[in-house]
């Protein structure tokens, strides 16, 4: 069996070497190095989206009798009576102002009414 | 931190259903070609009324407040008289004049959307009645 003997001087530490020159070669070789793109925004935790799900569905449902009314849109006469003489009346919606405008045509006053009858 | 994050969910979800009470305000107004008067306290329903009717001036006569839902107790603005029956989905509205019932509606009424009646008779002209909800 054969036994090459080692060297002295492989079985001592590298003599270091300055950290100037040390650090100015580690610059230049990582310039050329590729890197990996940064790291995509980290998704919210699993219990904060569920929170924010179950949130919007009860202001949904909360919201619900309002949401599924066609009335949602603007204000609506369902009925509309006028027991007092008169000569007709108007009801004015247009969508470029929200409101009703109901214009009663010769309503009298109440003392000017019963004038002229039996 | 649990606790503090459940009331802000509660608070949020209740927040619609606390909306829904709400107050009728109930504005007389008196209206005439007379002038270019508008008064500083009919502006939010300004451009309905110049919209849709040809008087050039607005005087606030008498204004009031109904909660919502109401039982049908009336609101008495000077010889006018107001009373509101349920919700504001459901709305049953009477407007008495003089102790004689002039308009009956029924309406479901909606923020920002002014409900005005006029052609009300006025000791200076019409009468406006204009109902809004807040």
């Amino acid at each position: 069996m054969n036994r090459h003997p080692i060297p002295w001087s492989a079985l001592r530490p590298p003599k270091p070497r300055p950290a100037d020159e040390f650090w100015a070669e580690f610059r230049q070789r990582i310039v050329g190095v590729p890197r990996d793109p940064p790291a995509a925004a980290t998704a919210l935790p699993a219990w904060t989206a569920a929170g924010a799900i179950a949130a919007a569905v009860l202001v949904l449902l909360g919201l619900w009798p309002n949401a599924t009314r066609p009335a949602a849109a603007g204000l609506i006469l369902e009925s509309l009576d006028v027991p007092a003489d008169h000569r007709g009346v108007l009801v004015l919606q247009d969508a470029a102002v929200p409101g009703v405008v109901v214009i009663i045509d010769g309503l009298q006053a109440a003392d000017e009414q019963g004038e002229g009858g039996p | 931190m649990t606790r503090c994050l459940a009331a802000r969910w509660a608070v949020l979800c209740l927040f619609p259903l606390a909306a829904r009470a709400a107050e009728l305000d109930v504005r007389v107004i008196a209206a005439s070609t007379a002038g270019q008067q508008v008064d500083a306290s009919l502006r939010d329903i300004e451009p309905l009324l110049r919209r849709h009717l040809n008087f050039t001036s607005f005087e606030l006569v008498k204004r009031g407040t109904i909660r919502l839902p109401s039982e049908g107790r009336p609101l008495a603005l000077g010889d006018v008289a107001i009373r509101c029956l349920g919700g504001q989905e459901r709305l049953a509205i009477t407007i008495e004049q003089s102790g004689r019932v002039v308009v009956q509606t029924q309406t479901s009424l909606r923020h920002r959307h002014p409900l005005v009646f006029s052609g009300l008779p006025g000791p200076r002209g019409t009468l406006l009645i204009a109902l809004l909800l807040r």
